[in-house]
C-alpha cells in the first residue's frame, strides 16, 4: 500500500505536511466562494474498470527445486484479473481550482501468479547468508494491490499570465511516444503492467512539486518552473518501476526471481540514499516553450534521478568479484560508494542524478500534409553498466554489467511523422485513419566498444553506439467511432526483434468501453534459461515469452 | 376488377365534391407527410408553402417523418456594433478576383449590398460570412453537446464540450479592431469535458487572415501532452461525428480552399430563426433532455421548434477534389450572413448530408445583440446516421474579462485537470 493522505501508512511528516498545506488553500479557496458552500459544486468523474490477460506463450518460469528447469505449462493461463476503481473530483473556485483523483486496484491471485510466488520465496530460500524461507516481496500485497492518490493538486492564477500549481500532479515535457526521452520529471510503473496501457498517464507516478508557468504573451511564449521535494515524495516515486520483483512483467528469464532476495543470496536491493543518487534531494526544471515561425518548439533542463537504474556493485560481493574474462576491469563501486550490506548482496540498484537538456520542435509541413517532430535530449555523463561477460564465461561477478558504472554523454533524437490517411475506400473506415511513423535513436558520441556497455545489467546484451527502433501506429475509426481497430508494431534496428499489437476497442453509448488488444513480440535472441546461459540477449528479447492477449472492459461515469 | 371498380368509383365521387381551396395556414400549424401535399397549395404569411420548402425539406417531410411547426416571423434586431461596423466600412473592402482574397476589410460586413447580377455575389456572400458573424467579438459556449443519433436504434452517446472563439480582427464596439499583428483572424479552444474517455481531450486553433492552413493542436488528457495536428484536417469529420470540421456552423472554412461558388438565386424557406424551444433541459432524463429533438420517435433525429419564412441566398460551393463533398447548397440569411440549412452530394453526386441549424438572437454580456445556433443538425442519410450539436443556456457572447492571451494552448492544459 502506497501512503496517502487518506491512508498515511507508514504515516509520513513531510506527506502530512503536504497535504494539510493543500487542504488549507482549499480551505481558503472554499472560503472566498463560500456562496455555495465548500461541499457543493464539485464535478465527480472516474471508472470501475476490470482487466484480464491471459499467456499465449508456454511462459518460462525457473523451477528451483529442478535447477531452473521450466516448472510448468502456462499458456493459456490467465496472468492478471484486476479490478480499478477509480475517483476525480474537482471544483472551480473561480480564482482557483482543486483537483482530487484517487484509484484503487485489487488482483486475483491466479495459478500463475501463485507460481511466480512460490518460486520468488524458494529462490529467496536459497540464500547463502541467512534463514530466510520468502521473499520480501509479496507480489501481491506490494506490487499489484494499490491504494494511491493520484493527484491532489490547488491550481491558481497568482497574477494575469502566472499560474501555480502546487500538490501531486504529472508534467509531462517531450514529444516521444513509447521512449522516454524529454518526458522525464515522472517515473513510471511498469510492474503491473508494462509500457502497453494506452493512457499512459496511468502507469506514470505522480510527484508533489511547485509548477509556476509564466506567459510571455509579447513574444508568444512561456516559462515553467517545476520544483520537486526530494523529501516529500516517497523514493520509490521516483524513477522507473521495472520488474525486478519477479512478476508477470520481470525480463525473461527472471520470473520469479526478486532481485532484493535473490538466489544464493546475489541479492541487488534498492538504495535510494547513495549520495550521488540520492532521492531525498530535490529535482528541479525549467521549460521554454514558443513559436518561430512555422516551428512550435520548446527547450528544456531537468535535473534529477535517472528514470532507468543502474546497478551499482558491491566491492565485498562475499560471491567474489574481480576483472572479467575479456579484459574489461571491475570499476568497483560507482564514485566509491556502496550503501547496501556488502555481506549479503552483489549490487544495488540506485538512480543516479542527472541532467538532462532537451529540445522539442514540431510543424505542419503542406507539402506531404502531415505534422513533423523533432525531439532530441543531451545528457552529460549518463550512466550505463559495464561488462559483456557473465557467469561460466568469467565476468566480474557472475552476472553480465556488474564489472561497475560508467559515465558517457548521451544523445537520444526522435524523428515523427504524423498524417492522415484516407484509407476508407480501402478498409472502409468511416474517417482518414492517424498515422504515426517514429524513429528513435540512442547514440553515445564517445562510444568505445572497448566500454562493454550492456543495454541491460544481468543481460550480455553490448550496446552499440546507436540503438535505434522503429515503431508505427494506425489508428482506425468505423461506425462513428464506435468500433476503433489500432495497429500498432515497432523493430529494433540495431538488435532485432519488434512488437505487433492489433487492438480494438468498442464504445457502448456513455459508459461502456471494451477493448481488446493482443500483445506480440519477436526477438532475435533471449536467454532460455534462469542464471546460466547469459547470451547478447537485448530490448525484445526481455520480453520473449510475454505474448498475451487481454482485455479491458470499462464502465465510465 | 373489383379493387379497379372501387378506385373508379372514389375517383368519380371526389371529383363531384368542390376543389379544396388553398387556405392561409395560422401559426402553430403543423406540416408533416400526414398533409404536406395538401398544404403544398396553402400559404403562410402570404408565401406559398410549396415554395417555402426546398425540394430537400419536402423530401424528408414525405419520407423521413421531419415535421414543422409553423411560427410567425418575427424581426431580426442585429447587434448596434455590427450594424455600426459595416455602416462605417461600407465600400472600402474590394473583391479580388483573380486571388479570391478581399482586400481592405476592416470590420462588420465587408459587402453589405450584394447585387443578384454581381458575378462575384457567391463568392462576395461567402466572404461577409468568414468575415462578419454576428456573433460578435466572443463566442463562449462554457457547455454544449454532440448527440450520436442511429437512424434505427436512436440516442447512441452523448459527448459534452466547451468552446471559445475570440476574433482578433474585425473587433466591434472596441478599440483598436485589430489586436495583434493582423495576421490571425481568430483563436478557438474547443475541448471535452464529459465522458470520462476524452475528458480533457482538446483542440486549440489558430485561423489565420489568409488561406493559409490553420494551426491545430491537440491536448491529450490520456498521455497529458499537446499534439501538433495537420492543417489538412479541415475536411474532416470531427471525431466520431457526422460533421466535417468545414460543417461547423454549415460552413467553417477559407473562402479560398473552395474551389468555386455559385449564387443560385434568392428565395423564401421556412427556417428556424428565432429558436423558441428549449434545447437543453440539464433538469430532466431520457428524450426530454432535449425537447428540441424529437429523440422518441424514428428516425430520431427530426428537430422540434418553430419555422417562420425567411429570405435567404442560395449559393452552390463547388469543393476542392479531395474534398469528401462534391458540393454544397447552402441557404443563407439575406439581411445577415448566417446560414440555415444546406445539402451536401457526395462524389457521385447524390444526396448525403442534410444541415439544419437553428438561430436565436441573445443580449450579450456587454449590452448588445448577438446570434448563436441553439442547435445544429447534421444527418447522413445514406449511413443512417446523425450528428446533433445542443447548446446549453450557458452560452455567452462577449464575456468580459477575456483576452485573446486567454485563449491558448496553455488553456488546455488547464482545462483538461
Amino acid at each position: 500500500m502506497k501512503a496517502t493522505c487518506f491512508n498515511a501508512f507508514p504515516p509520513r511528516r513531510q506527506l502530512t505536511r503536504a497535504c494539510l498545506a493543500a487542504l488549507t488553500g482549499l480551505t481558503a479557496a472554499g472560503a472566498a466562494h463560500g456562496a455555495d458552500g465548500f461541499f457543493e459544486g464539485w464535478e465527480a468523474s472516474g471508472y470501475l474498470r476490470g482487466h484480464i490477460s491471459m499467456n499465449l506463450d508456454d511462459v518460462y518460469l525457473a523451477d528451483p527445486t529442478r535447477d531452473g528447469a521450466p516448472k510448468g505449462d502456462y499458456q493459456y493461463d490467465l496472468s492478471m484479473v484486476r479490478a480499478t476503481g477509480k475517483l476525480n473530483l474537482f471544483k472551480d473556485f473561480g480564482t482557483s481550482q482543486l483537483g482530487i483523483s484517487v484509484r484503487a486496484s485489487h488482483e486475483y491471485e491466479t495459478r500463475y501468479l501463485k507460481d511466480l510466488q512460490e518460486v520468488a520465496d524458494q529462490y529467496a530460500a536459497t540464500d547463502l547468508f541467512s534463514n530466510r524461507q520468502r521473499s520480501s516481496v509479496n507480489l501481491m500485497d506490494d506490487v499489484y494491490n494499490d491504494v494511491d492518490l493520484r493527484e491532489f493538486w490547488w491550481q491558481t492564477e497568482v497574477r494575469p499570465g502566472t499560474t501555480l500549481k502546487l500538490g501531486k500532479q504529472q508534467v509531462v515535457w517531450g514529444e516521444t511516444d513509447f521512449f522516454q526521452s524529454m518526458d522525464v520529471i515522472h517515473g513510471y510503473d511498469f510492474r503491473w503492467r508494462s509500457f502497453l496501457e494506452a493512457e499512459n498517464e496511468e502507469l506514470r507516478k505522480p510527484l508533489w512539486m511547485a509548477n509556476l508557468v509564466q506567459r510571455f504573451d509579447s513574444v508568444d511564449g512561456s516559462l515553467q518552473l517545476i520544483y520537486i521535494p526530494g523529501r516529500m515524495n516517497p523514493a520509490d516515486q521516483r524513477g522507473n518501476s521495472y520488474d525486478v520483483e519477479g512478476g508477470r512483467w520481470a525480463n525473461t528469464p527472471n520470473r520469479g526471481i526478486t532481485f532484493a532476495s535473490a538466489p544464493f543470496g546475489a541479492d541487488v536491493p534498492y538504495n535510494y540514499d547513495h549520495s550521488k543518487a540520492d532521492m531525498d534531494d530535490g529535482a528541479y526544471g525549467l521549460r521554454w516553450k514558443s513559436m518561430a515561425g512555422q516551428w512550435e518548439y520548446s527547450l528544456g533542463w531537468f535535473h534529477g534521478p535517472a528514470q532507468v537504474p543502474v546497478i551499482n556493485p558491491n566491492p565485498d560481493n562475499p560471491l567474489g568479484v574481480g576483472d572479467s574474462a575479456s579484459g574489461r576491469r571491475f570499476l568497483g563501486a560507482w564514485r566509491g560508494e556502496y550503501n547496501s550490506p556488502r555481506d549479503s548482496t552483489v549490487g544495488e540498484l540506485i538512480f543516479p542524478v542527472i541532467d538532462v537538456f532537451g529540445i522539442t520542435a514540431n510543424r505542419y509541413l503542406d507539402s506531404l500534409d502531415a505534422v513533423f517532430s523533432v525531439e532530441a535530449s543531451y545528457i552529460p555523463d549518463a550512466t550505463y553498466n559495464v561488462g559483456v561477460d557473465a557467469g561460466e564465461a568469467g565476468g566480474c561477478a557472475f552476472f553480465p554489467g556488474f564489472c561497475g558504472i560508467v559515465e558517457r554523454d548521451t544523445v537520444k533524437l526522435m524523428l515523427r511523422l504524423d498524417k492522415q490517411v484516407d484509407l476508407s475506400r480501402f478498409l472502409g473506415t468511416s474517417r482518414p485513419s492517424f498515422l504515426s511513423l517514429q524513429l528513435f535513436d540512442t547514440w553515445i558520441p564517445d562510444y568505445k566498444r572497448s566500454d562493454e556497455i550492456v543495454n541491460l545489467a544481468g543481460f550480455s546484451g553490448r550496446t552499440k553506439q546507436h540503438s535505434t527502433l522503429l515503431t508505427a501506429i494506425l489508428g482506425m475509426n468505423y461506425h462513428n467511432d464506435r468500433i476503433n481497430p489500432t495497429l500498432a508494431v515497432g523493430t529494433d534496428l540495431s538488435y532485432g526483434g519488434g512488437f505487433v499489437i492489433p487492438s480494438v476497442e468498442f464504445v457502448y453509448g456513455d459508459h461502456w468501453r471494451i477493448k481488446a488488444e493482443a500483445d506480440l513480440f519477436f526477438n532475435r535472441r533471449h536467454q532460455d534459461r534462469a542464471l546460466t546461459g547469459f547470451n547478447d540477449t537485448n530490448l525484445f528479447g526481455y520480453f520473449a515469452g510475454n505474448n498475451q492477449l487481454a482485455v479491458r472492459v470499462t464502465y465510465q461515469f | 376488377m373489383k379493387h379497379l371498380l372501387t378506385a373508379v368509383a372514389l375517383s368519380t365521387a371526389l371529383g363531384l365534391l368542390p376543389a379544396a381551396r388553398a387556405a392561409e395556414l395560422a401559426p402553430g400549424t403543423v406540416i408533416d407527410a400526414s398533409n404536406l401535399s395538401q398544404h403544398l397549395k396553402d400559404s403562410f404569411e402570404n408565401h406559398a408553402v410549396a415554395d417555402l420548402l426546398t425540394e430537400r425539406m419536402q423530401q424528408l417531410i414525405r419520407e423521413e417523418g421531419l415535421a414543422l411547426t409553423l411560427k410567425a416571423s418575427e424581426k431580426i434586431a442585429l447587434g448596434e456594433d455590427y450594424l455600426k461596423a459595416t455602416r462605417d466600412n461600407a465600400g472600402k473592402a474590394r473583391y479580388n478576383r483573380d486571388t479570391r482574397q478581399v482586400e481592405g476589410w476592416i470590420g462588420g460586413m465587408p459587402f453589405p449590398e450584394v447585387a443578384a447580377d454581381d458575378p462575384d455575389a457567391a463568392a462576395k456572400l461567402i466572404w461577409n460570412h468568414h468575415y462578419a458573424q454576428p456573433t460578435k467579438n466572443l463566442q463562449d459556449y462554457p457547455k454544449f453537446a454532440y448527440l450520436f443519433i442511429s437512424g434505427k436504434t436512436g440516442l447512441e452517446r452523448k459527448q459534452e464540450w466547451a468552446f471559445q472563439r475570440y476574433f482578433m480582427k474585425g473587433r466591434l464596439g472596441v478599440e483598436p479592431a485589430v489586436e495583434g499583428d493582423g495576421s490571425i483572424l481568430s483563436k478557438t479552444l474547443l475541448y471535452a469535458t464529459y465522458p470520462n474517455d476524452i475528458r480533457g481531450l482538446g483542440l486549440f486553433t489558430v485561423r489565420f487572415d489568409s488561406p493559409k492552413l490553420e494551426d491545430s493542436w491537440a491536448y491529450v488528457k490520456s498521455v497529458r501532452r499537446t499534439r501538433r495536428l495537420s492543417g489538412g484536417t479541415w475536411m474532416d469529420p470531427i471525431g466520431g461525428t457526422d460533421q466535417l470540421n468545414d460543417d461547423i456552423e454549415i460552413f467553417n472554412a477559407h473562402p479560398s480552399w473552395y474551389s468555386d461558388f455559385k449564387l443560385v438565386g434568392k428565395r423564401w424557406v421556412l427556417a428556424v430563426a428565432n429558436s423558441t424551444t428549449t434545447s437543453w433541459d440539464p433538469k430532466a432524463s431520457g428524450p426530454a433532455e432535449f425537447p428540441i429533438i424529437d429523440l422518441g420517435k424514428a428516425p430520431y433525429w427530426n428537430p422540434k421548434d418553430g419555422w417562420e419564412p425567411r429570405e435567404v441566398w442560395v449559393i452552390e460551393a463547388t469543393t476542392p477534389p479531395e474534398h469528401p463533398y462534391s458540393k454544397k447548397v447552402l441557404y443563407m440569411d439575406t439581411q445577415f450572413p448566417r446560414f440555415y440549412q444546406a445539402e451536401a452530394y457526395d462524389r457521385k453526386g447524390d444526396f448525403w448530408k442534410w444541415m439544419n441549424y437553428h438561430l436565436k438572437t441573445i443580449r450579450t454580456e456587454d449590452g448588445d445583440r448577438g446570434i448563436i445556433s441553439s442547435a445544429g443538425f447534421t444527418i447522413d442519410y445514406q449511413r443512417r446516421h446523425g450528428t446533433v450539436f445542443i447548446l446549453a443556456d450557458s452560452a455567452r457572447l462577449n464575456t468580459p474579462g477575456i483576452k485573446h492571451e486567454d485563449v491558448n494552448l496553455g488553456q488546455l492544459e488547464k482545462a483538461a485537470r
